[in-house]
């Protein structure tokens, strides 16, 4: 894979090439198959940054060109000692050319979404910045996605800046259109943290926390099912993706690593932010209230509320199939927390998902403290503050509670 | 109850102390009248009531019929013929769509082969090399 970045109207341009033995179809780090669409991106970033460090900018391609490259990655300059070692250490893939000296910063960002969990960040956060990721459409590939409103989002994330006084960046990059299949997306993960690569000089970034809960970082979350992953390649401090960040001198940060997504919606709702919390990417005056997200999400607000589920959502709708089926369920600790505490389940349309998992709140309890661990992976310099923070607002698990972390999906597989 | 006391034999000075007990405790006739005559008032106003929703509603649907009616006089009425345009031009814009992202992926391939030609494309230029492994995550 070649690689090159070009400027130009204050938008940065990203080009690439396919060695031979590069394909179009590649592995996103999660193991999902996924098919390039074009091979060309842009990220406009507010204002022009001038000079970028070459391996933030070579990092923010490799986010991009990581599942299509086989073999070698060349760079259009020369990026440190520290961040090829990284990559050929991670993918066993040989980076270059190398030459410079790595970079570092000092300062935390927030990578916000609008969702609950970076709204649970952000209320751990107060003074951190936001950089917020905006899809636009791509000059090149039809959208087929327009359903998808990302200036909608865009434009609650400004107003939520303005009116808690936040300093704030919005991004704007076409680069999910780079991915043919499944559908646009990120190629992986952390193309979201593209923006804040390129800009992270000019703000003196040291760090880039992330909304990931524990479900995504050590339950195998999203596209992973049901097993403890303490070596998750996309998240963990020691993981690919995690040693590549630190040596580009951008730490990946998740602060809510080690709690539920009970926890994140739990903080976010009591936070300043309530009002301007948003996880649904469709609606465009409050969330649709239709969609899968939408229907998760109230699961999760009603079984922190302890109230009954407020839906139109019927079982015989599409978004509601999956819980007609019996388990594994995708960030199924959730469905099991909600199962256990949303009064008058068996009338709603996770009723036969209940019968299933016969959960309780006993057995589901552990999912209301923070998982040690996840602090122990905080970079030092932002560490002790999540620390406290998780002391005073959660409290830590205990042994046998972490020890329900780490045996989360070995029961299933036994019994 | 004043008909009873009426048929018993009863001294006419203690008939009229019992009807004043009585009187004094229920509601008059007259009294009963009025209320009757109020609800009766009631009644009327409020089928006077149902007399004006019904015509509003009367109104209303016929401002649907009207409405219903008005593309076909403004000539957007979605014939059959139209219809049909509009379906054949989805499936245009769909199939174009696709077609078009054959198109990209192909020109990704053609810049491979070209690079390959020109002996740029890469530490083995073209010789199979086995699949790379996802990355792990603990330190390999």
């Amino acid at each position: 894979m070649r690689v090159s970045w070009t400027a130009g109207d204050g938008v940065r341009h990203l080009a690439f090439r396919l060695d031979a033995e590069d394909s179009i179809t590649g592995l996103c780090t999660d193991g999902q198959p996924l098919k390039l669409a074009t091979n060309s991106c842009r990220v406009e970033l507010p204002h022009d940054p001038g000079e970028i460090h070459p391996d933030l900018l070579a990092l923010a391609a490799w986010t991009v060109v990581a599942p299509w490259t086989r073999r070698r990655v060349v760079f259009d300059r020369p990026i440190s000692p520290e961040l090829a070692e990284a990559i050929e250490e991670g993918w066993g893939i040989e980076a270059g050319p190398v030459g410079g000296s790595p970079r570092s910063g000092s300062r935390l960002a927030i990578s916000y979404s609008g969702g609950a969990d970076s709204a649970a960040v952000a209320a751990m956060l107060p003074d951190a910045p936001f950089v917020h990721f905006q899809r636009v459409r791509h000059p090149r590939v039809p959208d087929r996605w327009t359903h998808y409103r990302a200036d909608v989002l865009a434009r609650l994330v400004t107003r939520t800046a303005r009116e808690s006084g936040r300093e704030l960046t919005t991004v704007r990059s076409d680069l999910e259109f780079t991915l043919a299949e499944p559908r646009p997306g990120y190629p992986e993960h952390h193309a979201v943290a593209a923006g804040a690569l390129l800009l992270a000089d000019e703000l003196d970034l040291g760090g880039i926390a992330f909304g990931y809960e524990l479900g995504s970082r050590w339950l195998g979350g999203d596209r992973y099912l049901l097993r403890y992953t303490p070596d998750n390649p996309m998240w963990a401090a020691h993981g690919a993706w995690g040693r590549a960040f630190a040596a580009a001198g951008l730490n990946l940060v998740l602060p809510v690593g080690g709690v539920s997504e009970a926890v994140t919606m739990r903080l976010a709702l009591a936070s300043p932010l309530r009002e301007h919390v948003r996880w649904c990417l469709r609606g465009v005056d409050g969330p649709c209230g239709t969609c899968g997200k939408c229907l998760r999400k109230e699961f999760i607000v009603a079984s922190v509320e302890r109230r009954p589920l407020r839906t139109t959502i019927t079982a015989d709708r599409p978004v509601a199939r999956k819980w007609q089926q019996p388990p594994p369920y995708g960030g199924q600790e959730m469905i099991e927390y909600g199962c256990a505490r949303v009064p008058g389940i068996e009338d709603t349309v996770f009723a036969k998902a209940a019968a299933h998992l016969n959960a309780t709140e006993e057995s589901t309890a552990w999912l209301d403290r923070c998982y040690p661990p996840a602090i122990e992976e905080i970079p030092e310099p932002w560490r002790e503050r999540v620390r406290a923070f998780m002391a005073a607002e959660v409290g830590f698990m205990d042994e046998d509670e972490a020890r329900r972390v780490e045996t989360w999906g070995l029961r299933e597989e036994l019994s | 109850m004043v008909r009873l006391v009426k048929r018993a034999l009863v001294p006419a000075r203690l008939r009229r102390m019992i009807r004043g007990w009585f009187d004094s405790r229920y509601i008059s006739r007259a009294d009963h009248r009025q209320d009757i005559k109020d609800a009766l008032w009631e009644v009327q106003t409020l089928g006077r009531e149902v007399a004006v929703l019904r015509a509003e509603t009367d109104r209303l649907r016929k401002e649907v019929d009207r409405l219903r009616a008005r593309p076909a006089a403004s000539g957007v009425r979605v014939d059959e013929a139209r219809a049909a345009r509009w379906d054949d031009a989805h499936r245009l814009a769909q199939e174009t769509a696709a077609a078009l992202d054959r198109v990209l992926q192909n020109e990704v391939l053609l810049w491979q082969a070209v690079d390959r030609a020109a002996g740029d494309g890469g530490p083995s230029d073209g010789r199979a090399l086995p699949e790379r492994a996802l990355p792990s995550g603990g330190a390999a």
